[in-house]
């Protein structure tokens, strides 16, 4: 706007300047013209005049025979010869033929008079008789003078009117284009359509601030709120009046157990001088008015003019309870997936994959500290007959029964018992020695007897029992995994073959 | 214009008397003021009346010669033919000043510079150092002695001569030539651009009176008594009274002025009186 403007006016008070200088000038130089026309047209008025009277005096003085009378002539003829020269400097009249004509006039009336002083009397009235012809001459060219004053005057009037009125109106003119065009056009309308975008773009501002999602508000540099977005409502349950009249409840809405954490907030970020762009952020917990507990995420900057003044905070608060639940459900459902990924369904022990990967490091923790690892491998005798004769049903409860069991047995955090596949177990024994593996695998086949699950195909007795293989050992270089594996699965297999319901123990 | 008034001066005029037995002079009018002067006092003193005429110091010897006249006034040196021919009597020395308008800052001129003004090679006045304006040359009639003594001086003639030479170096022709010497005067002092030369003590006399004219030293010399009595100035004449050997009627009168009647008038009009 400032541009527009200086361009504007500018160049129209330049151009009324220059109008009424130009005009003003040529007035002045017109009116200096009309001057010293006047002043040469009262010099030839007053040269006819004096014309006249030199003669007449001169005349008087030869009569008289007065040669102190010529001074007089004398006198007069320079005053007229002056005259003349200023007529004709003033002028654009080519005085030069009056000049001479005034010369001849003078020079024959003094001849007149030379005649008369040398008593030469009829010289005397053959030159008057000339000087009367040469006087006609000179009042004609004088006639003539006048007039060329009188029309020359009368044409200066009358551009000095036209002057006048030319540059009076071109300056109505240039104030008419300015009130009607100029004015309207260059400074109203852009001044009308600037406040209309200023209006258009403060309602298109507060439609945005106030259509935002986030509960915005803007804190003056006195502490006072100069904006709160409508959403407040929507997240505390509060409106932003009661916000406007009451400021402090920005902060007697925090959960008291969060209160710390933002006066914290507040002493490092709500501070001036700070940059712009440094956002800071801080969670916390609000109180709604209904009593419900949200949780908030709050990000504020600090605000600045164009010339770095300091305006306040601004803040922008986001409500993000849906995102902590969800958070929360995640976390749940990852510890489930992890169990599931560890855990064999049906039996509650852990599945084959946890074990192949527990049985490699169980292997290198006992070499590491020289302890014995024993491996047991079981599984139950006719199993397949018993789901013949029972079902498939029933066969999953035995599994499940002989899995309590066997967890029960082997009691200790650090055993491992997992359900290696169909009716068939595995459990690795941290610091257990070939005799105490024995004992102890014993009495698991013992309180699955004692189970006294009935089983009418079983070849060995009325009802369900377990066949056990052991090995156990310092595990060395040659003994890995697999070989534990391989001698415990052999030596499962010698404990059927000697008639199952029993023990069996290899050497690694 | 009054031309009533004119007719009426001229009628005035033509109204001449001239008694018959008065003493007729006529010839130089730088001459003419000494005579009118003293012939109140010759009157008084000798009872004769004289009657004086201007005309120039040539038509003053012409009215001798045809006798209308008795005492011839010439203001120039006499050639030898006419000092065979006629009686005469230097009665003073006279120089020829050169006069223009006091308006002019110019105070003098050199005889080249003079001759330049005359003979038409100069029109303006600032060709010389002078105030811009067109140059008036003022001459006189060829029957005026004072023209004889400036001819003498600049090696110019005047146009108007009936025997000029084929090489002769001429006053530009369209210089005025004055009569009188009140005629110069008052050209030069009532218009500007004007130049005259006229006899020093006419010249002498009007500048006291107050007319506007500036008398110039010539080669640096101004015109005086002095100056025109020890030959400093270069433009000197004579002042001489010419008649007839065998016209009696003189003799009264220039008994008078031999016994010293006309010297004090003489001294008085500003000319220098013959030293007896």
């Amino acid at each position: 706007m400032k541009r527009s403007y200086y361009t504007l006016w500018l160049p129209t008070l330049i151009t009324s300047i220059m109008v009424v200088a130009l005009f003003w000038a040529m007035h002045i130089f017109l009116h200096h013209n009309l001057a010293e026309m006047i002043q040469a047209h009262k010099h030839s008025q007053e040269l006819t005049k004096k014309i006249e009277k030199m003669v007449s005096s001169t005349l008087n003085a030869t009569f008289l025979g007065n040669e102190k009378g010529f001074l007089k002539t004398v006198e007069l003829s320079n005053q007229i010869h002056d005259d003349i020269l200023l007529i004709k400097k003033d002028n654009m009249y080519d005085t030069d033929s009056l000049f001479r004509s005034y010369e001849q006039l003078y020079k024959k009336l003094i001849s007149a008079v030379s005649y008369t002083s040398e008593n030469r009397l009829g010289d005397a009235k053959v030159a008057l008789e000339e000087v009367e012809s040469y006087s006609n001459n000179l009042e004609m060219q004088m006639s003539g003078l006048n007039n060329y004053f009188s029309q020359r005057e009368k044409e200066v009037e009358r551009t000095l009117f036209i002057i006048m009125i030319l540059s009076g109106g071109l300056l109505v003119f240039i104030a008419l284009f300015n009130g009607f065009y100029l004015i309207p056009r260059q400074v109203i309308r852009p001044l009308e359509e600037f406040a209309e975008a200023l209006k258009g773009s403060e309602e298109k501002y507060r439609i945005v601030a106030d259509w935002t999602y986030d509960w915005e508000y803007w804190l003056d540099v006195d502490k006072s709120i100069a904006y709160i977005s409508p959403s407040v409502e929507r997240i505390t349950g509060y409106t932003p009046n009661e916000f406007m009249q009451n400021p402090s409840l920005l902060v007697d809405i925090i959960h008291p157990d969060d209160t710390p954490n933002w006066s914290k907030h507040v002493s490092e970020a709500h501070l001036p001088n700070r940059p712009e762009e440094d956002a800071q952020e801080v969670e916390f917990r609000v109180v709604r008015k209904d009593g419900a507990i949200i949780f908030v995420d709050h990000i504020c900057r600090p605000v600045y003019t164009h010339d770095g003044i300091y305006m306040g905070v601004r803040v922008a608060n986001r409500d993000i309870t849906q995102k902590v639940a969800i958070l929360d459900e995640l976390k749940e459902k990852n510890r489930l997936l992890d169990t599931l990924a560890t855990t064999d369904g049906l039996s509650a022990l852990f599945n084959r994959r946890y074990f192949d990967e527990a049985l490699i490091k169980e292997v290198e923790y006992a070499r590491r500290t020289a302890n014995a690892l024993a491996l047991v491998m079981c599984d139950i005798d006719y199993f397949k007959l018993y789901n013949d004769t029972y079902g498939h049903q029933e066969g999953d409860k035995v599994i499940k029964q002989v899995s309590d069991v066997l967890k029960a047995t082997f009691s200790r955090t650090i055993d491992v018992v997992a359900r290696y596949g169909g009716e068939e177990f595995v459990i690795l024994l941290q610091a257990t020695p070939p005799a105490e593996a024995c004992k102890l695998v014993e009495l698991a086949r013992e309180n699955i007897v004692k189970l006294g699950i009935k089983h009418k195909g079983s070849k060995v007795a009325p009802f369900v029992t377990m066949s056990f293989g052991v090995v156990s050992c310092v595990p060395d270089v040659l003994s890995n995994g697999d070989r534990l594996l391989t001698q415990s699965d052999k030596a499962l297999y010698q404990s059927k073959k000697n008639g199952r319901n029993c023990t069996t123990l290899l050497e690694c | 214009m009054p031309a009533m008034f004119i007719l009426f001066l001229s009628m005035l005029l033509q109204a001449e008397i001239m008694p018959s037995d008065a003493l007729h002079f006529s010839g130089a009018t730088t001459i003419q003021p000494i005579i009118e002067k003293i012939s109140r006092a010759y009157f008084l003193s000798a009872g004769g009346s004289l009657q004086i005429k201007g005309g120039g110091s040539e038509t003053g010897l012409k009215d001798i010669a045809n006798q209308s006249s008795d005492i011839a006034m010439v203001s120039r040196n006499l050639s030898d033919e006419e000092r065979a021919n006629f009686t005469y009597m230097t009665i003073g020395y006279d120089a020829l000043a050169i006069i223009y308008h006091s308006s002019q800052p110019i105070k003098n001129l050199t005889k080249k510079e003079l001759i330049e003004l005359y003979d038409g090679s100069i029109c303006d006045w600032k060709e010389i150092g002078g105030k811009s304006i067109n140059l008036i040359v003022i001459s006189k009639k060829i029957d005026r002695g004072t023209l004889a003594v400036f001819e003498a001086y600049t090696g110019l003639n005047s146009p108007k001569h009936n025997n000029l030479l084929p090489n002769a170096k001429l006053i530009r022709a369209d210089a005025w030539e004055s009569e009188a010497n009140i005629n110069a005067t008052l050209w030069v002092s009532g218009l500007k651009g004007a130049i005259g030369y006229v006899s020093y003590a006419e010249a002498n006399r009007y500048e006291q009176m107050g007319y506007p004219i500036r008398i110039s030293a010539i080669e640096n010399v101004h015109p005086s008594i002095e100056t025109i009595k020890n030959g400093t100035y270069p433009i000197k004449r004579e002042l001489n009274l010419v008649w007839n050997k065998e016209n009696l009627k003189v003799k009264q009168f220039i008994g008078w002025v031999k016994s010293g009647g006309m010297d004090s008038t003489i001294a008085e009009l500003g000319f220098v009186a013959v030293e007896r």
